[in-house]
């Protein structure tokens, strides 16, 4: 149980917090980053990772 | 110490790259043997997270991924990510929102602040690291759901985070109670 990933709100504002939409331009921002560097990066699929032995 | 400061210096003036544009690379899962390059090479400047990262190899709690120079095989960046979740206790009721946790984040000395040709694009971390953002939104549209993402922050490198759209929470939290978090500030992003 100590690897448990949560994290607890308290508060009442949490229900604001909850509902809070995404930065829609900083997400425009790290997708027009990531497709112009797209040429520049491989993704390696297949390998057999650790997980999986 | 101060040899070690000075070595550390010596090693980041060794450029490798003029720009980060200038740099291929790849990301993979590695295969335990991978980890013994990593211990060996691999230096991100905070000796407590690069041998956290290597003595939690067999953990499956998260995957790492290797980000690799393909034009020498070295080591530039390594990341984690794993399944989390954020919860709020609302007069007894508990509530779930999804979430994709970044557990570390760490990028070698010799390949941090290499600039980019455009300077909007920051340097070569922060490129890595919205190519990574990138993925996981995609896995979260496509995938897996997730409300958000979150990591928890070492001191220095929250303005890194913040540039690249995270925010700390604001809010009253307790924080995950592994010890690398004890100083570390916690962090989201809505997506």
């Amino acid at each position: 149980m100590n690897e448990t990933k949560v994290i607890i709100i308290k508060e009442e504002k949490a229900k604001e917090f909850f509902s809070q939409k995404p930065n829609y331009d900083m997400i425009k921002k790290i997708k027009r980053t990531a497709n112009k560097y797209a040429h520049n990066a491989t993704w390696i699929k297949g390998r057999t990772s650790r997980k999986a032995i | 110490m101060h040899t070690m400061q000075h070595g550390l210096k010596e090693e980041r003036q060794e450029r490798l790259y003029e720009y980060a544009d200038d740099i291929q690379f790849s990301f993979y899962c590695p295969e335990i043997d991978d980890y013994e390059s990593f211990k060996t090479d691999f230096s991100s400047g905070n000796s407590s997270i690069d041998d956290k990262i290597y003595n939690e190899r067999y953990n499956n709690n998260f995957v790492d991924y290797f980000v690799i120079d393909n034009k020498n095989n070295r080591i530039i960046a390594v990341y984690s990510l794993a399944c989390s979740a954020c919860i709020y206790s609302d007069y007894g009721k508990h509530h779930f929102y999804s979430a994709i946790e970044i557990e570390f984040f760490a990028v070698d000395v010799h390949y941090q602040d290499i600039k980019a040709v455009d300077p909007d694009e920051g340097c070569l971390s922060s490129i890595i690291f919205r190519s990574v953002l990138s993925r996981i939104m995609d896995i979260s549209f496509e995938v897996i759901g997730a409300t958000k993402i979150i990591l928890y922050s070492v001191p220095n490198a929250v303005s890194f985070y913040q540039k690249n759209g995270f925010l700390e929470f604001g809010i009253d939290i307790l924080k995950n109670t592994d010890w690398y978090t004890d100083e570390c500030i916690p962090m989201y992003m809505n997506i």
